[in-house]
């Protein structure tokens, strides 16, 4: 049993209650029920107070963390999306589909001569369904003389 | 009731509406069977199609209702053929048909799991088109202070009924509340930006999809790389003929009957839902049957049981979503706020000002149904085989479907790294026990929670007794006194029993 898990993450919730009461109060506007500023002010009171009553009565939980090796891999699909994100209109759907695929393909231990075939395969099929057979447009990027 | 179930027939029986509930119910049953996808991020991942193709109201929830219902009873076919339930709702069903399937008996518990999904889902409709209309005569009478304390009333059920630390769920509800706050606040003049901390995409506030996708499909993943181990190989029991003998049916019939009922009730409350529907039927026909029977062996018994109650929940679950107006759980709330987004203004009006909705979805759920037995019966055998897709092309394809799903909503990327802050945030939140459902409720009722508080304070000058003074709300004040209170009640007659 191990009640110090959840008074780190009262401490969490209290920084978090914080803010949010900090910048509901400085909105600029009468604190008057029916405004747009006691509404919220009321949330990040109520937040607060739970984080002090979790503080108070921690529930007996223990917590696993994923150990260096998942969290390496966490952190490289976390990578992986963040930067297709970023790049996804520049370069397009197709070729930035197919890296994220191959990476999390790669991530979750496919046998290596699969990765490549599967992920431009899935790629050009989720491409044409989305884009072409119903019309939810995805950049096409540097392939859009196709 | 008997010209409006006729009436809803003719909704349910367009030629669109019945494509709609065969790839629903289709998709929902691989949804239900594949470990990773559950209803929630099917309905989510979908929802910017379904606004593609312009889909009424009335023809979207026929859609997601067919792929919730659908996803109960895919759910138990990797529960007895992997040991590896489909949903959490189907985690019970593992404790007799995995080791049916292991004595070779995989085709009478598919068989069983079939039989008691379609008369748990067809009785518990039935139990729906009965009761929805009396409950609605009750919500008439509302007005915003009622609304308002009718989702307060909502939410404390919600918290108290959920698994694991009370303050936590209600703080995650809160959160969800807070959530929903952020960008331009419509009620005000000239509308004020909120919590936007100078970035200009959050102006338009946050979008549920973004928020359901990132915490579920992308926080899911994340879990499974956590928890991934090098022998994660699985294997999949032999299937034989998927057929029931008379007297294994006889056998089942009164328990399918009763656990119907308990996930009828179970579903209809806040909170509670398939998952602890299906437990609560097991556990009371396991008593049942006493402690001489296979139960927790290899019962068909126990197939049966959560497999009626799990269907019977989902169908419950309607209730609070059509007659009041307010979703019980996570998945009802994608619902709500997908219907909301499609111009449905949400409340206690809804079944009667807008009987198309309710009793097309009641009829559409009887051709569901017919469509899930057959699928189940004669094809499961075929549907299998979805099972061998490996789980290194399932999950990467998972997350490439949601974010093509998110992207094609707004296309914006900004919404795809805010999915991915909110993967993060989901992934937190499951390591360190704090309830996901909560939280989704508390951002789709959270704009419909300030607009109603606001325009009761200023209705009544400000005075804060228009919450307290109609009947109704002292009612619905009653109740949420009563769930505050009843899981502390339980937790110590359960504490006094084990001692005793």
């Amino acid at each position: 049993m191990n009640l110090v898990n959840d008074r780190k993450y009262a401490l969490g919730m209290l920084v978090l209650s914080v803010v949010y009461c900090v910048s509901a109060w400085s909105l600029d506007t009468d604190f008057d029920p029916v405004n747009e500023k006691f509404y919220p002010f009321v949330l990040s009171v109520l937040m607060i107070l739970l984080s002090i009553g979790l503080f108070i009565w921690p529930s007996p939980q223990s917590t696993v963390w994923p150990n260096w090796k998942n969290l390496q891999k966490i952190g490289l699909t976390f990578s992986a999306i963040l930067v297709y994100s970023l790049v996804l209109h520049k370069i397009g759907f197709i070729i930035s589909a197919s890296l994220l695929m191959a990476i999390c393909m790669w991530v979750f231990e496919a046998s290596r001569k699969w990765i490549l075939p599967t992920s431009v395969i899935v790629a050009i099929v989720f491409y044409v369904i989305f884009d072409r057979l119903l019309g939810l447009n995805l950049p096409s990027g540097l392939l859009s003389f196709v | 009731m008997f010209d409006q179930l006729l009436h809803g027939f003719s909704i349910a029986l367009s030629t669109q509406n019945i494509l709609l509930v065969f790839v629903a119910v289709f998709l929902g049953t691989i949804i239900g069977m594949l470990p990773g996808i559950g209803p929630i991020n099917a309905i989510a991942i979908l929802f910017p199609i379904v606004l593609q193709f312009e889909l009424s109201a009335p023809s979207a929830l026929i859609f997601f209702a067919g792929i919730f219902y659908g996803s109960q009873y895919g759910n138990s076919i990797s529960s007895i053929l992997l040991n590896v339930p489909g949903t959490s709702s189907a985690a019970v069903t593992c404790i007799d048909g995995h080791p049916l399937a292991k004595q070779g008996r995989a085709g009478p518990a598919l068989a069983m799991s079939a039989v008691a999904s379609f008369s748990g889902g067809v009785l518990s409709i039935f139990l729906l088109i009965f009761f929805a209309p009396i409950l609605s005569r009750l919500a008439i009478d509302f007005g915003p202070a009622e609304y308002f304390v009718l989702m307060v009333c909502a939410f404390t059920a919600l918290t108290s009924f959920s698994h694991g630390s009370f303050i936590k769920a209600l703080f995650s509800a809160i959160l969800g509340l807070a959530i929903a706050t952020v960008g331009i606040d419509e009620l005000s003049f000239g509308g004020m930006r909120r919590f936007t901390f100078g970035v200009e995409e959050l102006g338009d506030g946050i979008d549920f999809i973004v928020v359901v996708i990132g915490v579920f499909a992308i926080g899911e993943l994340f879990l499974y790389l956590s928890d991934m181990t090098a022998d994660s190989v699985q294997k999949i029991a032999p299937l034989n003929r998927v057929l029931l003998t008379f007297r294994e049916l006889k056998e089942s019939a009164a328990g399918i009957l009763r656990s119907c009922v308990t996930g009828f009730l179970v579903g209809v409350l806040p909170g509670a839902g398939a998952t602890i529907a299906s437990f609560l039927a097991y556990s009371t026909e396991k008593k049942m049957a006493g402690p001489d029977s296979k139960f927790g062996k290899g019962d068909l018994r126990g197939v049966a049981a959560p497999e009626s109650a799990n269907n019977s929940s989902a169908v419950g679950s309607f209730i609070p979503l059509l007659v009041l107006g307010v979703p019980g759980s996570e998945t009802t709330a994608v619902m709500l706020a997908a219907l909301i987004t499609l111009g449905v203004t949400p409340g206690p009006t809804m079944l009667t000002e807008q009987p198309d909705m309710f009793w097309g979805v009641a009829a559409s759920m009887f051709i569901g149904n017919l469509v899930l037995i057959v699928l189940n019966l004669p094809l499961v055998k075929l549907l299998a085989k979805i099972l061998l897709v490996p789980r290194w092309v399932l999950m990467p394809l998972i997350a490439v479907l949601s974010i093509v799903g998110v992207y094609v909503l707004n296309g914006s990327e900004f919404d795809l790294i805010l999915m991915l802050v909110f993967g993060v945030i989901g992934f937190i939140m499951r390591k360190t026990g704090f309830p996901l459902a909560p939280l989704i409720l508390g951002l789709v009722l959270g704009g419909l929670i300030e607009v109603n508080f606001r325009r009761a304070l200023t209705y009544s000058y400000g005075e804060y007794s228009t919450f307290f003074e109609s009947p109704i709300s002292i009612a619905l004040w009653v109740i949420t006194l009563l769930s505050l209170v009843a899981p502390v009640f339980f937790n110590s007659l359960k504490k006094g029993r084990s001692q005793g």
